[in-house]
């Protein structure tokens, strides 16, 4: 796996190591909720250092890697390609990130990041910070390239997968965003090694300036990837036809607009998170939302689905997401007086954890390409309800102190609800855990047979084994529709959700126990997977 | 998953195998040629044009545009810092650099003539890969790399006749963060157009297959555009 140029290998190592960081970030996240339930807990020069970490480990340790690690295992696989464009570049993103993320780390542990003691520990802060974006950079490079030229032949972007579609709209987001994030970061860096004039000066100032990469609507785009996936896994989970494509993926394109932050740096626009244009990005932000959580209602209702991991992971991140949303549609809102950091914290909170929901949703959908086996279902459902419970309980506490708090309360909490909260982020790492858990037991099952296409799905990434071997495809597929498997197996449509006529397993499916793709035996319709597949792929068929 | 063809490879077994794809016209044709064996020769020779090979994914240009466009963005990024700090400083102070402070047009000046130069003779480089013309392929990447050492070479002369120095105040940080991030890039460009040089020297780039050397231009070319707006919004302006 080391010095792999697989997209596969290093896509996992991606999610590993994310998963560990998250630990850190998690336990600093705790440590910030409990110094803010018990003001005098932490030392008080490192309460802001603590917050600092919780936030940029949170987003550029955990988050961002592990959508980036869970990209990299799929897209190439549904967009038909036989490896992820550019692949020393995307090993050398993950090498160069994991060296960069211990490194973020040291700096805080020397007493440095911003507000820290040290003036050495904040230069490697800044230096480390660059390094960690450059490499998400490159991974993000990888990723939408491949789904730009690498689609297998037949595929246009108009048929592209959900999430492939998505990680392409986010990646090309974080390119054309984060790089401002970069060129902050390098005046810090210079202005605090040479002179402290003015960018570097000291830590409240210097964390101001990186602020709005945290906020909205800048955060939005690390939730784009959660519309992607359950666009994709409900469909699928309801045993329906996905409807209205182009709606779903207008709403994913504009979601991914109005995740554009850049323009809200204080530097060059101080005060414009409260501007009209803000404001509209804001309001506007719920809308994506709602197209994708309709389109994922319809197929519920026109299907008969079943109650699997991804279906909860993927309703859990959508509702999470649009209230979010909605918590964020509210805050610049002047007259509202929402605007202060508490209410900041909580909109970050329910965004980053519906996208944290949405990622380990796509862990479990796509396990048996990912891990190479299939995830335990019990712990997959229990973490899904759990993370949601949590996240609520975490994030309302704080947006009713600003609601109903006097104006000490509205920037503090109040107490009984900073416990409430502080008790919402214990549930929410006990929900992580879980899934840790779950994912650590299905890498230790040996033996079983693992299902190729354990959901009956709609796209190319089923028609590969489980595991997907190296080249992925042993020819090059050809498709001639955004739902090749699905049109192999149900050529006539008659699949739940264009006539509510059919049930899935009738045409080739399983109840998702995998036992087709597994054993190839033949489905009810008395077609092999490997015809399905062969009529999926475009050409034969 | 069951063995599958793509209509590109279709078309090309066809071309490959004429018996595939029927009877080839003959309507005005002269009669198959025989060679000295007895043996028709028609069969080596394609009835119909042979099909145009699959289009080959333009992976390295799409990957340079994009990184391009990061890129731009942080540029984008340093510049909006720049004039805004600098707008704000001047409302506040009625000064923007430090009196001792001189930013000499000239050398900025030949930097741009330098730039300019370079993307004729980058331009000239990828129309002689294009014509599969290697000497003159060779002389103009070489051309275009010597005017790369000649910016930094002019860049670091503007730094030593600035008098600014990088603790003096936010605009010195800015001015020599952007320029210096510039110089990177530079760099990086030049690096880049090296490499193609080789793979074009190698034989990886030439005649229809230009994307190396494109990607490579697209790069300069990007360069000489930040540069361009460099000069304009701290050389000009100052």
């Amino acid at each position: 796996m080391v010095g792999s140029g697989d997209h596969k290998a290093i896509g996992r190592l991606y999610i590993g190591a994310s998963l560990l960081f998250l630990l850190v970030s998690g336990l600093a996240g705790q440590a910030v909720a409990i110094e803010k339930f018990e003001a005098g807990t932490l030392p008080e020069d490192t309460v802001f250092q603590t917050f600092t970490l919780h936030s940029v480990a949170g987003l550029f340790l955990f988050l961002a890697p592990f959508l980036l690690g869970v990209a990299m295992c799929v897209v190439p696989l549904q967009v038909g390609a036989s490896a992820i464009a550019f692949p020393r570049a995307a090993a050398a993103s993950f090498w160069s990130w994991l060296v960069a993320g211990g490194v973020l780390l040291a700096a805080y542990a020397i007493n440095g990041g911003p507000g820290g003691g040290r003036d050495d520990g904040v230069d490697l802060w800044a230096v480390a910070f660059i390094a960690v974006l450059v490499a998400l950079l490159l991974g993000a490079l990888c990723v939408a390239t491949t789904v730009l030229t690498l689609r297998a032949p037949g595929l246009t972007l108009a048929r592209t997968p959900m999430f492939s579609w998505a990680m392409l709209v986010t990646s090309v987001l974080w390119l054309v965003s984060l790089p401002v994030l970069v060129a902050t970061l390098a005046l810090i860096y210079v202005d605090h090694r040479y002179g402290a004039v003015a960018f570097g000066r000291d830590g409240p100032v210097m964390y101001d300036r990186i602020l709005w990469a945290l906020r909205q609507p800048q955060i939005y785009a690390f939730a784009v990837p959660v519309l992607g996936f359950a666009a994709d896994a409900v469909p699928v989970s309801a045993r329906a036809r996905p409807g209205r494509r182009g709606a779903a993926m207008g709403a994913i394109g504009a979601f991914g607009l109005l995740g554009f932050g850049a323009f809200v740096q204080p530097t060059v626009s101080p005060g414009s998170g409260r501007t009209p244009v803000a404001i509209v990005f804001a309001l506007a932000a719920v809308v994506p939302v709602l197209v994708v959580l309709g389109g994922a209602a319809t197929a519920l209702r026109a299907g008969r689905p079943r109650l699997a991991s991804p279906l909860l992971f993927s309703v859990a991140a959508l509702l999470v997401l649009l209230v979010g949303a909605l918590v964020g549609a509210t805050a610049p809102i002047e007259r509202f007086e929402l605007g202060t950091d508490l209410y900041a914290g909580a909109h970050v909170h329910l965004v980053t954890l519906a996208a944290t929901i949405g990622g380990l949703g796509g862990l479990w959908y796509w396990a048996t390409k990912i891990v190479g086996r299939p995830l335990s279902e019990a712990a997959g459902r229990t973490a899904a309800l759990v993370l949601l419970v949590g996240t609520f309980v975490l994030a309302f506490p704080d947006v009713l102190s600003v609601v109903v708090g006097d104006d000490r309360e509205a920037e503090r909490g109040i107490d009984a609800l900073n416990l409430a909260s502080a008790a919402g982020g214990v549930l929410v790492l006990l929900g992580l855990l879980l899934g840790l858990a779950g994912l650590l037991g299905g890498l230790r099952r040996r033996g079983d047979r693992v299902p190729d296409d354990p959901w009956d799905g709609h796209t190319l990434e089923w028609a590969t084994p489980s595991p997907p071997p190296l080249g992925n495809f042993a020819d090059l597929p050809a498709v001639s529709s955004a739902t090749p498997l699905l049109d192999g197996r149900d050529p006539d449509g008659r699949t739940a959700g264009e006539t509510g006529a059919t049930d899935g397993r009738d045409v080739g499916g399983t109840e998702g126990t995998g036992e087709i793709g597994a054993t190839g035996e033949t489905g009810a319709a008395g077609e092999t997977r490997a015809a399905a597949t062969a009529k999926a792929s475009g050409s034969v068929g | 998953m069951a063995s599958t063809s793509t209509p590109a490879a279709d078309r090309a077994t066809t071309a490959a195998d004429p018996s595939a794809a029927g009877p080839a016209p003959t309507a005005g044709l002269p009669a198959t040629p025989v060679d000295v064996t007895g043996w028709e020769v028609a069969d080596t020779v394609p009835a119909v044009a042979p099909a145009p090979p699959p289009a080959r994914p333009r992976v390295l240009l799409v990957g340079t545009a994009l990184a391009l466009a990061g890129t731009f963005m942080a540029f984008a990024g340093l510049i909006g810092v720049y004039l805004a700090t600098r707008a704000a400083t001047l409302d506040r102070t009625g000064a923007w650099l430090p009196e001792e402070t001189v930013i000499p047009l000239t050398p900025a000046n030949m930097i741009l003539v330098t730039f300019a130069m370079s993307v004729v003779t980058m331009h000239w480089a990828v129309w002689s890969v294009g014509k599969n013309d290697r000497p003159h392929a060779y002389l103009a990447l070489g051309i275009t790399i010597l005017f790369g050492v000649c910016v930094i070479n002019a860049t670091t002369f503007l730094y030593s006749q600035m008098n600014l120095g990088i603790r003096d105040s936010a605009a010195a940080v800015l001015i020599y963060v952007i320029t210096t991030a510039h110089l990177a890039m530079v760099v990086a460009a030049l690096v880049f157009a090296g490499l193609m040089t080789f793979r074009t020297l190698g034989g990886q780039y030439a005649g229809r297959d230009k994307e190396g050397i494109s990607a490579a231009a697209m790069c300069w070319y990007a360069t000489v555009a930040v540069y361009v707006v460099i000069w304009l919004a701290i050389y000009v302006t100052k």
